[in-house]
């Protein structure tokens, strides 16, 4: 069966007023909210910090001078 | 000093003081012999988890000293109709209200028999001249948008006398899920009302909830989010009427204590809420988390956020903890409820990286760890069973000794003891308060089998959304992301094979600790029984629990009977009644293809071209693709087009009327021949 198309201009009216899609527009502004971290906990995290970077640094210095020594043997 | 600040201050000291005197009991079990880095681990676990627990308990009875007389729905009136006329006094003009139900490849049918529903309720309200609806699709499935689209227009036919206003919107991109696309219509629209109400797809209120909840908007400028809390109804399988049950008796009581410490610093759960429009604009535009998901990127929990950032403001956000006809669609099968708490896990965890980001109040701080914590509760409650058993083994085989849980026994049970009676007698406490009303199908034998019903489901369930929890925790900790899919919400049940697939790691994992039990000592294997018997069995029991059919012997028996079946409220009627209409016009229309539908039926091109045209994001150049998908189209019809493609074309409104304009010359041209021949 052949099918009948009808251009959308020719489309039936409902009776009623037809609907709005959509309203008019009254745009708000949203900005995005910047959640910086507390400087407390910045603070609080970085005391927590200290001793890892003390092993970190003692153990990088270690490396450099045993680095160091095997340059000397060589 | 405010009866909320005395309310926290002995809230916490009852918390810290149980949990010391369970972690003092606890630590001399396990240190009376040796102490071994084992029982220090576990020991930490005890106070995390202990503290969790012995807060909730002190929140349910704190909460029922300052409340005396939980309004519960079962037997006492709700105290609707608080907000008198005077307190409103003030504002020149009734507040503008949006509802908006934002919605993602759901059910048409169920989704426009909610809205018929709700419009009716607000015309029976008398309030239906102040709100719009707008019903906010997501929606990527080209057939279930034309389905939406055909839904909405019935909508409008069926309820073109009801004085308001239905509006229908699709987003062309969903950046930002169901936040983003909240945030398009405050951006978009929001100017032009004073609050909005949240609903979720599956969201029912009941017209005089939404009178009370917007009155109390008016009389308060300052309130900010006003969350009324949703109950989970209308659905039939076991283990939804569980949810429910637990929701309707359990849940005014856990309310009451959840209301008692947070007043005005409330939550929001992200639907079945009021919302004030300009401050959400002003103040709670989400921020994107640094990183990559899945903890970085786009905040998927955003609704603890927004409330979070609402009180930074100076907004009051509050719970409505006295309202009912707020109600919910809960998942019908376990491993769809896993799903769902899959996605809360990711957006929880995410809030791991906002919790201490600067001016948030201590108690929207306080939301976020308790949100994490009721995910990460699980592998910890996993490591502190494992941990326990690696200590019996340390004893028995290290140091060569009795293990310290069994040499004191009667200590070691009453630590159990203790803890199982402070998760059980707020439920306890919620069905005596439920036993006051007193009804033909609901007394008090029938609220006493479902408790005792309820209490052994949970028990038997726990292990496995332990399983399933720490498997979430660790997934998204290793760098993987959830999908975000739509949720499942018909009656379907469970597969087996779909069982196996979700259960079948945890029915090992579950064998593998009963044979370590065994193989260890007989003590231990009936310590872990409840821990194991729910994982070896989970694949049946998960069938079972999600069967309909033992949700309907359940409610032939009088049992997990909750009181909207009893009395069923307005609302829930006419969502029923107007379903099967949209469910029959989804049907009739669900096996077509949509872009053919689209133009065999010029109504629904015409409806369809409006949409498109009210919308600036479809207005968009057409490109030589669009040209040759519509010869494409116009020669082969739509099947030859991948469905990408088809998509961009519904998406463009001239290549739909040049689409419609080359096939009605078509046709014009074959009737031209045929009155020829």
């Amino acid at each position: 069966m052949t099918t009948t198309y009808q251009p959308v201009e020719a489309a039936p009216k409902p009776v009623e007023q037809r609907p709005h899609v959509l309203p008019e527009e009254r745009p708000l502004e949203m900005p995005h909210q910047d959640m910086a971290i507390s400087p407390v906990v910045t603070n609080i995290v970085q005391w927590l910090r200290l001793p890892g970077d003390a092993i970190r640094n003692a153990l990088s210095f270690r490396r450099r001078r045993e680095t160091q020594e095997t340059h000397h043997v060589a | 000093m405010s009866r909320e600040s005395i309310a926290r201050i002995a809230l916490l000291s009852l918390t810290v003081l149980t949990t010391i005197v369970g972690a003092t009991v606890f630590g001399m079990i396990l240190f009376s012999h040796s102490i071994s880095i084992m029982d220090v681990a576990q020991l930490l676990i005890f106070i995390c988890l202990f503290a969790l627990v012995a807060f909730s308990f002190w929140s349910v009875l704190a909460g029922l000293l300052l409340y005396p007389r939980p309004t519960t729905p079962l037997y006492v009136k709700k105290t609707q109709g608080t907000v008198k006329e005077k307190d409103v006094v003030g504002h020149a003009a009734p507040e503008r209200v949006a509802i908006c139900v934002p919605i993602y490849q759901e059910d048409p049918a169920r989704v426009f028999a909610g809205v018929e529903a709700t419009i009716r309720e607000l015309v029976d309200a008398g309030i239906n001249h102040r709100c719009d609806i707008f019903v906010l699709s997501d929606t990527r499935d080209t057939n279930i948008w034309i389905l939406e689209e055909r839904c909405w227009q019935e909508v409008l036919e069926r309820n073109h006398d009801s004085g308001l206003q239905v509006y229908y919107r699709r987003r062309k991109f969903n950046k930002a899920r169901k936040s983003g696309n909240i945030e398009d219509f405050v951006k978009r629209f929001g100017g032009s009302y004073d609050v909005m109400v949240i609903y979720d797809a599956d969201s029912l209120m009941a017209g005089p909830t939404l009178k009370e909840m917007i009155a109390r908007m008016d009389a308060e400028q300052d309130l900010g989010i006003l969350q009324a809390p949703p109950r989970p109804v209308n659905r039939m399988s076991l283990f939804a009427r569980l949810q429910q049950y637990a929701a309707a008796v359990y849940g005014p009581v856990f309310a009451n204590g959840l209301r008692l410490w947070t007043e005005n610093d409330g939550n929001y759960w992200g639907h079945n809420a009021a919302i004030r429009i300009k401050p959400f604009a002003e103040h709670c535009g989400l921020p994107v988390l640094p990183g990559t998901p899945p903890l970085g990127g786009e905040i998927l929990s955003h609704d603890f956020v927004e409330a979070a950032l609402m009180r930074k403001a100076g907004y009051k956000v509050r719970l409505a903890e006295d309202l009912d006809g707020s109600f919910e669609e809960c998942p019908t099968t376990l491993i769809d409820f896993a799903m769902r708490d899959q996605r809360w896990c990711q957006g929880n965890l995410q809030h791991s990286a906002l919790v201490a980001r600067e001016g948030l109040h201590p108690i929207s701080r306080a939301h976020m760890v308790m949100g994490i914590l009721s995910f990460v509760a699980a592998p910890l409650w996993a490591l502190f069973i494992l941990f326990g058993v690696a200590g019996v083994l340390y004893d028995m085989y290290v140091i060569e000794q009795v293990p310290d849980v069994y040499t004191h026994w009667g200590w070691s049970a009453g630590v159990f003891i203790a803890t199982m009676l402070m998760l059980l007698i707020p439920k306890l406490i919620g069905t005596i308060h439920a036993t006051g009303r007193r009804d033909e199908k609901y007394n008090g034998f029938s609220l006493f089998f479902s408790t005792i019903l309820e209490v052994v489901a949970s028990v038997i369930v726990a292990p496995i959304f332990m399983a399933f929890h720490s498997r979430f925790v660790f997934t998204i900790l290793a760098g993987r992301s959830v999908e975000w899919g739509p949720q499942q919400r018909t009656e379907s049940g469970t597969a087996f094979g779909d069982a196996v697939n979700a259960h079948g790691l945890q029915t090992i994992a579950g064998i593998v600790l009963a044979l370590i039990g065994f193989w260890l000592s007989p003590d231990l294997f009936l310590w872990l029984s409840p821990v194991y018997f729910g994982l070896i069995f989970s694949i049946p029991i998960s069938m079972l629990i999600s069967s309909q059919k033992l949700g309907y012997i359940a409610r032939r028996l009088g049992l997990l009977i909750i009181p909207e079946e009893i009395n069923v409220p307005r609302v829930i009627r006419r969502l029923n009644e107007s379903e099967p209409h949209y469910q029959s016009l989804v049907d009739s229309l669900h096996d077509t293809d949509p872009l053919t539908h689209l133009l065999n039926d010029v109504s629904l091109l015409d409806l369809h071209l409006r949409v498109l045209d009210a919308n600036p994001e479809y207005q968009r150049d057409d490109d030589e693709q669009l040209e040759r998908e519509c010869g494409l189209a116009y020669h082969g019809g739509s099947s030859y087009l991948q469905p990408a493609d088809r998509e961009k074309l519904m998406q463009s409104p001239a290549s739909l009327r040049h689409l419609n304009h080359k096939l009605t010359g078509q046709t014009a041209a074959k009737q031209r021949a045929a009155s020829r021949a």
